[in-house]
Parts: C-alpha cells; sequence; structure tokens
C-alpha cells in the first residue's frame, strides 16, 4: 500500500481523535484566509525504506483554534506553543505511518518536526512538490498533510 | 491515593495536555514533575521520589528508550512504573520500550478512559 493511500486512510481517525470530532478528507481545496494570513507547516524528513518529507499544514487562525480545542486553557496561548501543537499532529501521522510501514516489513526513521510560518507578504514555501495533499475537515478548521518523495536519501 | 508523576515529552503543550487527562481520568496528582528529554528527567528523580513515570520516546539530548534503561539502573527507593506515552505504536518500539524496562505502552492520540484503564494497575497499587 503506498504512502498516499496509508495516509488518507490514517490521518482523518488521528486528527479527529486529537480535535474530539471527526475529521474528513475533502476533494475542494477549502478556503484560505487571504494570503497575507500566515499559515504554519509543520515538516518531518524521513529516510529509509521510504525517503521524503511529510508536512502538515494549516491556516494560523485553525492552529489557534486547535489550540484552544486540544489544550483548554491548561498552557499559555503563546506562538511557540501553537506551532509546538502543531508539531505534534505531524508527530503523530509519522507515528501511525512508521507503525504501518513496519507492518509492511520496511523500516523507516525520521527527523523531529520543524515548524515554519509562510511568508507574510504573500508567498508560499515552495519547497514541497509530490501528489496533491489530504485536506482535512475539522471542526477547528482544514488542514493539509502531504507527502513528498525525495528520490535519494539525505 | 494522591501520586507524584514525572511527565517526560519535548512538547510543552503534550505535556500539559498529558497531564490534564490524567486528571480527567481521575488520577489525583499530588505533584507534577515535567521534562523536555531524559537528562531533565533524571534529575528530577535525583531530587525526589515519584510514583509514576510517563514518557515519550522521540526526545532530544536522551531519548525515552536510554532514560528509561537509566532509570533501571538507578538506585531507586522504589521501583516506580514507566508508561511510555508516544506516537510510535508499532510493534517493534513497543518491544523495545519493555526491553528498556517500561511496563506499559500507551499510543498517542489517547482519551483520558484509555489512559485511566491502561493505568489502573499502577494507580490502584
Amino acid at each position: 500500500m503506498d504512502v498516499d493511500t496509508l495516509l488518507a486512510q490514517t490521518a482523518p481517525d488521528i486528527v479527529g481523535a486529537l480535535v474530539g470530532a471527526p475529521a474528513k478528507a475533502v476533494t475542494e481545496v477549502p478556503i484560505y484566509e487571504p494570503k497575507n494570513e500566515k499559515a504554519l507547516v509543520a515538516m518531518s524528513g524521513l529516510q529509509g525504506d521510504l525517503n521524503g518529507v511529510l508536512s502538515v499544514r494549516c491556516s494560523h487562525e485553525t492552529a489557534e483554534k486547535l489550540f484552544d480545542h486540544v489544550v483548554q486553557g491548561n498552557a499559555a496561548k503563546t506562538e511557540d506553543a501553537i506551532r509546538d501543537l502543531v508539531a505534534e499532529v505531524l508527530n503523530l501521522l509519522v507515528g501511525q505511518l512508521k507503525a504501518n510501514l513496519a507492518y509492511q516489513g520496511k523500516s523507516v526513521q525520521h527527523s523531529l518536526p520543524s515548524v515554519f510560518s509562510e511568508d507574510e507578504e504573500g508567498g508560499t514555501i515552495e519547497v514541497l512538490g509530490g501528489s496533491s495533499p489530504i485536506i482535512l475537515e475539522t471542526e477547528v478548521g482544514p488542514l493539509e498533510i502531504q507527502f513528498t518523495p525525495i528520490e535519494e536519501s539525505f | 491515593m494522591a501520586l507524584k508523576v514525572l511527565v517526560a515529552d519535548d512538547s510543552d503543550v503534550m505535556r500539559k495536555i498529558i497531564l490534564r487527562n490524567l486528571r480527567m481520568a481521575g488520577v489525583d496528582v499530588e505533584k507534577c514533575y515535567e521534562a523536555r528529554h531524559g537528562f531533565e528527567a533524571l534529575y528530577h528523580l535525583s531530587k525526589d521520589d515519584v510514583d509514576l513515570i510517563l514518557s515519550d520516546i522521540n526526545m532530544p539530548e536522551m531519548d525515552g528508550l536510554e532514560f528509561i534503561r537509566k532509570v533501571r539502573e538507578m538506585d531507586l527507593s522504589k521501583r516506580v512504573p514507566i508508561v511510555v506515552i508516544s506516537s510510535e505504536g508499532s510493534e517493534h518500539m513497543m518491544r523495545e520500550a519493555v526491553k528498556a524496562g517500561a511496563d506499559e505502552f500507551i499510543s498517542k492520540p489517547f482519551t483520558p478512559e484509555k489512559l485511566r484503564e491502561r493505568l489502573a494497575r499502577f494507580i490502584e497499587a
């Protein structure tokens, strides 16, 4: 089973469990805020029997709502804390992907996630290509999940 | 029974979520020590006894497996239950955690109910 299929099958459940309400994969690109609204992107490198970058992207508003929903006042809502939570969403997806790949006899190592903010002047992080992202609609807003394969290990 | 708990996870937010879920699961937490990695966690253990350790695997500086091995080598006043809470739920990782000395493994994400169920034998002991 390929990575995109694995992600499509498992990501809604993982994100839904975190949000506490079902997450649904959708095919239409969600309406994001205007381009000058910073979106957050968390990335983790994968290396081994699978090489590439797994990323999670969401608007800053969605990240803040996710934070409110998950943390419920138990931590200060700082920019670092919000990014920390987006990184944790990625961690969950990486963990499940690695477990599923292990069932296929594949071994993968991953890097700790890094979180970036999109260019304040309206650009996006034009780093990743790859297949179309998996878009999840959730109670707190849409999240994009994408795996970008890299030909050689790094 | 009020417990002293040590939570080791490099995510500030996840440590708070774990603590919140512990309380929602009905665990009476008298004191919670937080650590961002294994070294910090060992420091806390050198200063005070705890009743329960909850540890992630993937942490910088010293990861969870190494931390657990070190704990089991320490001459503590009692054998402290160690529960791994990790996003890596593969059988291999569970085996490694148990081999290192963990008593239980909980995959993230988790609910308070799941936490309660998996921690019952340690809380009620």
